[in-house]
C-alpha cells in the first residue's frame, strides 16, 4: 500500500520548513586553490578550514525568505527573487550551508557544482573571486509526493 | 476492536505508485567576477608623465 501525503500535509511540512530561512542565509564554502574540499558529513558538523574549506560569500535572505506552498503543491521558492552578495575570499564553490537569522544555528547543507554537475546547488562558474558577485537566482524547496 | 479497512480505493492497488521521496532542494546562481581595474589607463598616464 503505498504511502502518500495529503496535500495539506505537503503544504504544512514545506510551509514550515520556510521561514527557518526568515532573515537567514546562505554561506558558501570552498577550498582556496584547487585543493580538495569535502562536504561535512552532516549540517551539525563543525566546519574545519583544512578539511571543509573557507567562507567564500555570506548571501543573505530576506525577511520573509520563501513563499507560501498552497493546493498540494508542496513547493517554496524564493521570496522577493534572486539574493546576492559580494564574493570576501577567492575559492572554489564547493557546498553551502542555510544558517538561521542568528548566523549559527544550521538548516540545512547542500552541495555546490558548476552548472551539468548535478549539485543541489549550481552556478554558471563555480571558481569564485573576492571583490565578484555570487548570485542566487532560484531555490526550490519541494516535497515530492 | 477497530478493524483496519484493507483498501479505502482502487487507485491504492496501482503498481506504478511512487515512494515518497525526501523534500528535494534545488538552486541555480550565477558568478560575476569583479570588473578589472583600469590599469591599462594608468600605464597610458605614466608614459605620458615620463
Amino acid at each position: 500500500m503505498a504511502f502518500r501525503l495529503a496535500n495539506a500535509t505537503k503544504d504544512g511540512m514545506i510551509n514550515a520548513f520556510g521561514p527557518l530561512c526568515n532573515s537567514g542565509s546562505v554561506k558558501i564554502y570552498g577550498p582556496a586553490s584547487g585543493a580538495a574540499t569535502t562536504q561535512p558529513a552532516t549540517p551539525e558538523t563543525t566546519i574545519v578550514s583544512g578539511t571543509h574549506g573557507s567562507l567564500l560569500v555570506s548571501i543573505p535572505f530576506a525577511t520573509t525568505a520563501f513563499t507560501t506552498s498552497s493546493g498540494g503543491a508542496g513547493n517554496i521558492g524564493l521570496n522577493g527573487g534572486a539574493i546576492s552578495a559580494t564574493v570576501s575570499a577567492s575559492g572554489t564553490a564547493s557546498w553551502a550551508r542555510v544558517f538561521k537569522t542568528d548566523g549559527t544555528t544550521p538548516v540545512f547543507d547542500v552541495d555546490i557544482t558548476v552548472n551539468g554537475g548535478g549539485g543541489s546547488m549550481t552556478f554558471d562558474n563555480i571558481s569564485f573571486i573576492t571583490g565578484g558577485t555570487a548570485t542566487i537566482n532560484t531555490m526550490s524547496i519541494s516535497q515530492p509526493m | 476492536v477497530t478493524t483496519r479497512p484493507l483498501v479505502t480505493d482502487s487507485e491504492e492497488l496501482m503498481p506504478n505508485d511512487l515512494k515518497t521521496e525526501d523534500i528535494v532542494v534545488v538552486a541555480s546562481g550565477t558568478f560575476v567576477p569583479p570588473k578589472p581595474k583600469p590599469d591599462d589607463e594608468k600605464d597610458k598616464e605614466t608614459v605620458k608623465a615620463s
